[in-house]
């Protein structure tokens, strides 16, 4: 990937979130335009625009009325169409097949981004409020706030959510070849899975903490 | 035509801002901050009170479809001008222009937009884009700005104009407008890309089955959930051919 690239990247990122958030609404942040830019950009049209389209049913088929949030198609259409570009996507049919799983399974956490945005928002017009700030100026501001808010989701988020889908995509690829036994991932997800149920037991965080450590250091010791 | 050059040339500063109204979106007052900055800087802009009526506050609750937003800037000029009390009508309108808005712009022009472009894109992929941009966005800065004239021109009475059109079946065209182009996408497909030596090619009876699957899988789950699924049955289609 060159400067150019990165660069296109970036900004292409920052503004389909801010099309999609916080105004412009030209439709920069469809999947399909997103897919057809990155196919241009890096000589994969075909294949990023059939990725697009995909991912342009799932947009469509939800209609954003009043409070709904949408699931965040925008960012499938640009880390689908990267990850391909970048040749983290071998052109084998199960790879392509895993790529869109995982996608689509990382347009939940950056949906749930899309609301943290909101509440910073909330956040922000609450404060503005406390403060009894009520000139144009201070509109003004909390508008550019709210833009610049978007852009930096997109740039971070999207990035870093294709980032984690190239790393996994990368691991299995890798992985495979190892022939590492599957026990060995299985205890990873097991001890994940514990760490989940713990926050879902009851009683102080700091109680369970001390239970869990005297549980851990007994049984090390004893058994 | 004058006369609308001169107003639209008038609030053309503000019409321009309207395009990032929405940046403060939030679950307290939606875009009440945003259509309070619009309507303050329109009251600067004309001379007039709108920055002094009651409806104006930023805490307020506003919410409507974005392509929507300067109708009811037009109407709000106008009902400020001839000095009406217009905040009664604010929530009112704002619901109606958004409904329409989300049926319109939502529902059916991004599926019509989109059923467009792929049918382009199958002949000249590099186009697709293009079109895709330009054919929603002449919708998109035709509503801004005609809907500011509107809005002004017709005041309160804006809703009978969109009556008068029959705006409500648009949507309905729109609609079977883009069935038709899923129809000729699909055969276009089917016929000349399953064909070509990059892939095996797809029959009219896969096609079928596929086609009634999604169909049937969109009813009881999600649309991510719906492509998930998608795939384990294009992995399960591929695992038969191989066996």
């Amino acid at each position: 990937m060159s400067l150019t690239h990165g660069i296109l990247l970036f900004f292409l990122s920052g503004f389909a979130s801010l099309d999609r958030v916080a105004g412009i609404n030209i439709m920069l942040s469809r999947p399909i335009v997103i897919s057809s830019i990155i196919g241009i950009a890096f000589d994969q049209m075909l294949i990023c625009i059939l990725l697009g389209a995909i991912f342009e049913f799932i947009g469509m088929l939800e209609v954003p009325v009043g409070t709904v949030i949408l699931k965040d198609d925008s960012f499938a259409g640009y880390s689908s169409s990267v990850l391909i570009s970048l040749g983290a996507i071998s052109h084998n049919n199960l790879s392509i097949l895993l790529a869109i799983i995982l996608v689509t399974l990382m347009i939940y956490p950056v949906t749930l981004t899309d609301i943290y945005c909101r509440k910073f928002n909330k956040l922000m017009i609450t404060r503005a409020f406390h403060e009894n700030k009520s000139n144009e100026n201070s509109d003004s501001f909390l508008i550019r706030i709210g833009l610049l808010v978007s852009f930096i989701r997109g740039v971070v988020v999207y990035n870093l959510a294709t980032l984690l889908i190239f790393l996994t995509l990368h691991n299995i690829d890798y992985f495979e070849k190892q022939e590492v036994s599957p026990i060995y991932y299985l205890v990873l997800l097991f001890i994940l899975l514990t760490g989940c149920l713990f926050r879902f037991l009851n009683g102080e965080l700091f109680i369970k903490l001390i239970f869990l450590i005297v549980g851990f250091i007994a049984s090390w010791v004893i058994l | 035509m004058g006369d609308i050059m001169k107003l639209l040339w008038k609030a053309l500063p503000t019409l321009v801002r309207s395009i990032f109204y929405q940046a403060n979106w939030n679950i307290e007052n939606m875009q009440g901050t945003g259509f309070s900055w619009l309507l303050k800087d329109l009251s600067k802009r004309f001379n007039i009170g709108v920055g002094d009526i009651k409806g104006n506050e930023r805490a307020d609750y506003f919410n409507t479809n974005p392509y929507f937003v300067t109708f009811m800037l037009g109407m709000f000029l106008k009902e400020a001008e001839s000095g009406k009390a217009v905040d009664q009508y604010k929530s009112t309108y704002a619901s109606v222009f958004g409904a329409l808005g989300d049926t319109f712009f939502w529902h059916s022009l991004r599926p019509l937009t989109f059923f467009l472009s792929l049918f382009i894109a199958l002949y000249e992929p590099m186009f697709a884009m293009f079109f895709y941009l330009i054919f929603f966005n002449i919708f998109n800065i035709g509503f801004k700005f005609l809907g500011f004239y509107l809005g002004y021109n017709y005041g309160t009475n804006v809703i009978e104009l969109f009556r008068t059109v029959s705006f409500a079946n648009w949507s309905n065209v729109a609609d079977i407008a883009s069935i038709f182009f899923m129809g000729g996408t699909l055969a276009i497909t089917i016929k000349y890309i399953s064909n070509s030596e990059a892939i095996n090619s797809i029959s009219i009876f896969k096609t079928a089955i596929f086609f009634i699957a999604g169909f049937a899988t969109s009813k009881y789950v999600s649309a991510p959930f719906t492509l998930i699924i998608g795939v384990m049955i294009v992995t399960v289609v591929m695992l038969l051919q191989n066996i």
